[in-house]
């Protein structure tokens, strides 16, 4: 056996390994329900899948001989100016001010590599999707966690944040529309969080992946932008339900120029991976003028029912209680691990998997051990929904 | 609350990604307009030919087949989720059927997606080796996985390639391995970008061999798979091996003519579990970021089956333009067309000592752009020197044209020799052949020893590791002997005694590597000494010819011409008495029934000229230039008369 590289191998590795110990029983009586994967697709529901005048815009696009070449590594120019006029919100964003990557993820990685050195630290939300719990040690780079008010629609708590912040600090990490939460910060709250920067010279590293995805109001952090330097991710992943497209964008909103050193530094990561994908990119100006960028927005009823038929019908169920949410396709369900006799949610998650062929995520992989539940997902039919309910019924009776 | 010193100059961003990463893209990017606005010469054509870039779809006949088209149009629509980040279950079992070869069946997990060849070789770089860990990288080669390596602190030591014929020198191979036994992998590119060369069959065994020796894995950057002028199969180096893992790195981009889609893969040849842990790092990493796009995800399989059939049509246009590029430039002055094979580039070797004032390829490619208008890239963004890449994708009118300039461009800088009759050179040469002969004849007397004693001073050890001290500082011979007031002779010697010291590493070297391929090669018949001196004076020479090889580097230069031939027979003579007196072969010996081995007074009269000693070599040189003489004065006189 060959020796791999210690520094990939411990990448990830704890995360992964929770994922390898959830095996299903392959002869279940019980057809398998699975809510692993953030993927609004899955269920093939649709309400949830990109419209055709996407697909005919993709289509037309294909046949067209430089949407087959190579382009600039940070994406092409119609792309990038694309993102700029939609994404823009007056604030004299240019094709400059945009790269675009293949998947918020590879945005948030560059982010890393290219703003931390050894030894500095991120400030990262505590229940929160764990992009950088697994790989920042590797780069040396410490995680500190702050806290979210769970009681309060998961807002930042400033006092624990100033506390955790110091002159190492290198950005502040918000997920907003939240995974695994679904919440969605408001006006005000976006505000003080921006303040709170100014103040204290941090940038932002906003990850908007859910842009729009709300029950009701959002505001974006580049809508707000002023004084210092904000970097948004967004993609096409989530607004326009195609993941696995991978054409996703990263947005400097700076007008002080605060933050030129750290885009320089961005372009030139960008030449070590290079671009996304050439005729999806140049579709994206056609695909973002007709379906707009509340393409997902406009199409949340559908995750809204489930999201209060579960809530209804989980609360009622002994030993679960939902936190709502106010948009994505993401409900965080705390359990009460004396109900269920287990130790943690983990455990939970397998003695369910065990007995009803249900998988669902447990919380606590979502970088934090505060917090002990699920996450459930709205993205699927309503008969998943009412099958789901009786299980869980059956499971809590059985106890 | 705590008091933290914060400003926005605390901006700023990571050490490592402060500096421009890809020499290529730096060199389109900055370069090139600098050059252009440096100024460019009055008369230079108007029309700009370009040879830069490796993406065939910028040149007309290279554009993305319809065929190709068609099929990821029907793709879109098929697979918009997340697929597994290794890439999809389906997509991956068909891969694998289609690069199973016969004697390795690949299954699904043994293939990795991901974006673009590049993916695949950053991928492949990061779960072998991590910071501080040594790489083995041929030379010229692609700069992307140094690009990698330097990014991660990851250390790169490079093995030559020979100049024009880019096939792989074993014998250095074995040498640096012996000198950095810590290496992870090593990397493998044929068809090759630079050089369009291919590693021939021999090399890719050797290769293996070397590897299976030290149990090192192979990642193959075979992005320029299938793509040869010959009309046969194309051989993967994981074809010569059951035993050594080999990643294969691959993709669509250049081979189907789609850079734009991003889709590459790592196929991992291997017995058993030999990759399980290097499965577990890619996960870990896929996991990170993610799999390549979808919709070319669902069109793969399908869009490399017909590549099978479009490529060989590709390759013809290309070979035809390797031609017409061979021909146009077969009589250009101080250059040479490197020996191209596949891929899409092709090389012009430099002879900087026949040009005027082109020192480097960098000068060649800065004042061809300025003087022709003809844009190629220099050897040395590939970590190579004396030499120039070009992309010969271009039309077969515009090559023709670009030789027509590069020709011109080599006569402008043409060397002026002084010219001397020819009568006047022969003249010379039999005089110092003769001072030469005299000379040796001198020094093996005695006086000459006494004479020579007179002409070195002294030294005392303190003072010997003082002078090594400061040369290793910089300092010139002549500084030091002013400052020590020693004759410069005396610190001269102190620098050849090291070389002698590296020189006898070489030797070393030379021999240990000899005495592994007799022993690898069982089919010699060992006792025949004879039979095999002559194998592996061959196998010698060949190791030394090479003019950028290591090995050469560490030869002292009076050594280097004239000695050669001695030199080798040393060495040969050293590995048979090691082969002969080895406890190994001894044992294999014994159940063999050999012949005797034959005494050297037995061996046969021809064997001299084999070993033509350096004396011998002097008297018929001096001897051919002397009736050369005779001859033409013999013509001359004829005429006169």
């Amino acid at each position: 056996m060959i020796k791999a590289s210690e520094f990939l191998l411990s990448q990830n590795q704890a995360l992964l390994a929770n994922f390898s110990e959830l095996k299903a029983d392959p002869n279940h009586a019980k057809p398998m329900i699975q809510f692993m994967k953030g993927d609004p697709t899955e269920f093939g529901h649709e309400h949830c899948k990109m419209s055709q005048i996407g697909y005919d815009i993709v289509k037309s696009e294909i046949p067209k001989s430089q949407n087959h070449s190579y382009c600039h590594s940070t994406g092409t120019q119609p792309a990038k100016q694309a993102v700029a006029k939609h994404f823009g919100h007056g604030k004299n964003i240019t094709e400059n001010d945009v790269i675009i990557t293949q998947g918020v993820n590879q945005g948030l990685f560059y982010c890393l590599l290219g703003i931390c050195d050894p030894g500095q630290n991120i400030l990262v939300p505590e229940i929160g999707f764990p992009f950088f719990d697994g790989i920042a040690q590797a780069y040396q780079v410490e995680v500190r966690k702050y806290k979210l008010q769970s009681d309060n629609n998961w807002q930042i708590d400033f006092e624990d944040l100033n506390s955790k912040l110091d002159a190492n600090t290198k950005f502040l990490y918000v997920i907003n529309p939240s995974n695994p939460c679904g919440s969605v910060f408001s006006k005000e709250h976006v505000q003080g969080i921006i303040n709170w920067a100014n103040q204290n010279h941090v940038l932002i590293v906003a990850d908007e992946i859910y842009y729009g995805m709300s029950f009701g109001e959002f505001v974006s952090f580049g809508e707000l932008a002023d004084e210092g330097p904000i970097i948004c991710l967004g993609g096409m992943d989530k607004i326009f339900f195609t993941p696995g497209w991978q054409v996703s964008w990263m947005i400097f909103y700076d007008k002080n120029h605060y933050a030129d050193a750290i885009k320089q530094a961005m372009f030139n990561l960008c030449q070590l991976l290079l671009h996304a994908n050439v005729f999806v990119m140049n579709s994206l100006p056609q695909i973002l003028d007709q379906l707009t960028i509340f393409y997902a927005r406009d199409r949340m009823l559908h995750f809204k029912e489930n999201h209060d038929f579960l809530l209804q019908e989980l609360n009622q169920i002994r030993g679960f209680k939902c936190i709502p949410a106010q948009g994505t396709i993401y409900l965080a369900v705390l359990i009460d691990l004396e109900v269920f006799k287990v130790k943690n949610d983990a455990e939970f998650a397998k003695k369910l998997l065990l007995d009803q062929n249900v998988m669902l995520l447990p919380l606590s992989w979502n970088g934090t051990d505060k917090y002990q539940g699920i996450r459930m997902l709205t993205i699927a039919t309503k008969d998943v929904y009412i099958e789901l309910i009786a299980r869980l019924k059956e499971f809590v009776s059985r106890l | 609350m705590q008091q933290v010193e914060r400003s926005w100059d605390m901006l700023k961003p990571s050490a490592r990604a402060q500096v421009s990463l890809n020499p290529i893209r730096n060199w389109v990017e900055h370069v090139v307009p600098q050059v252009e606005k440096e100024g460019k010469k009055e008369g230079r054509p108007d029309k700009k030919i370009v040879f830069l870039l490796g993406d065939p779809t910028a040149y007309p006949k290279f554009q993305t087949p319809n065929e190709y088209k068609e099929i990821v149009a029907n793709s879109v629509g098929k697979i918009d989720g997340y697929t597994d980040f290794f890439g999809d279950f389906n997509v991956r079992t068909q891969l694998a059927e289609v690069l199973s070869s016969h004697h390795r069946k690949l299954e699904a997990d043994d293939i990795i997606l991901a974006s673009g060849g590049s993916g695949a070789l950053f991928y492949a770089t990061l779960a072998l080796a991590k910071p501080g860990d040594k790489i083995l990288m041929p030379r010229p080669t692609f700069p992307l996985v140094k690009a990698f390596a330097d990014f991660y602190g990851i250390q790169v030591v490079f093995y030559d390639l020979n100049p024009g014929t880019w096939q792989v020198n074993i014998i250095e191979l074995e040498y640096i391995y012996e000198q950095n036994p810590d290496i992870k992998f090593i990397l493998v590119n044929s068809p090759s970008n630079p050089m369009g060369s291919e590693l021939s069959p021999i090399a890719l065994k050797e290769i293996v061999n070397f590897c299976e020796r030290h149990y090192l894995p192979i990642v193959s950057d075979e992005i320029y798979e299938n793509m040869i002028f010959e009309k046969r199969e194309f051989k993967f180096i994981s074809d010569y091996t059951k035993t050594v893992p080999v990643l294969r790195c691959s993709g669509l981009t250049k081979k189907c003519l789609v850079p734009g889609w991003r889709l590459g893969w790592l196929a991992l040849y291997g017995e058993g579990d030999t990759f399980k842990q290097v499965k577990q790092a890619l996960r870990n990493i896929s996991n990170i970021l993610l799999m390549p796009n979808t919709i070319c995800q669902a069109a793969l399989c399908q869009v490399y089956k017909k590549s099978l059939d479009i490529i060989p049509e590709k390759m013809e246009e290309l070979h035809a333009r390797y031609k017409a590029l061979h021909h146009g430039l077969h009589d250009a002055y101080g250059i040479s067309v490197g020996e191209t094979k596949g891929a899409m580039y092709s090389t012009l070797i430099i002879n900087t000592e026949e040009f005027s004032d082109i020192n480097s390829s960098i000068d060649f490619a800065r004042k061809l752009q300025q003087e022709q208008n003809v844009l190629v890239f220099p050897g040395e963004l590939f970590y190579g020197e004396k030499f120039v890449r070009l992309v010969i994708c271009c039309d077969l009118e515009i090559i023709e044209e670009a030789c027509l300039r590069i020709k011109q461009f080599c006569l402008d800088h043409k060397k002026q020799y002084l010219h001397y009759n020819l009568k006047s050179v022969i003249f010379q040469l039999i005089i110092i052949i003769l001072f030469l002969q005299t000379a040796k004849h001198y020094m093996d007397s005695k006086t000459f020893k006494s004479h020579r004693s007179k002409r070195y001073e002294k030294i005392t050890i303190l003072e010997r590791a003082m002078i090594i001290q400061m040369k290793e500082n910089g300092a010139t011979c002549k500084e030091i002997s002013d400052a020590l007031k020693k004759n410069i002779k005396t610190i001269q010697s102190i620098k050849s005694i090291e070389k002698r010291s590296e020189y006898g590493n070489l030797k070393k070297a030379l021999v240990e590597f000899g005495y592994y391929w007799v022993i690898q090669n069982k089919h010699f018949n060992v006792e025949n000494t004879r039979k095999l001196a002559k194998n592996l004076n061959r196998l010698i020479k060949e190791q030394l010819t090479s003019k950028t090889s290591k090995f050469q580097h560490l030869i002292p230069d009076h050594k280097k011409q004239s000695s050669k031939r001695r030199i080798i027979q040393q060495i040969v003579e050293s590995i048979i008495q090691r082969v002969l007196a080895s406890k190994h072969l001894q044992e294999t010996l014994e159940t063999t029934n050999q012949e005797k081995i034959i005494p050297k007074e037995e061996e046969p009269d021809d064997q001299n000229k084999e070993f033509l000693d350096i004396g011998q070599l002097k008297v018929l040189q001096m001897f051919y230039a002397y009736t050369q003489f005779i001859q033409q004065s013999i013509q001359q006189n004829d005429l006169k008369n």
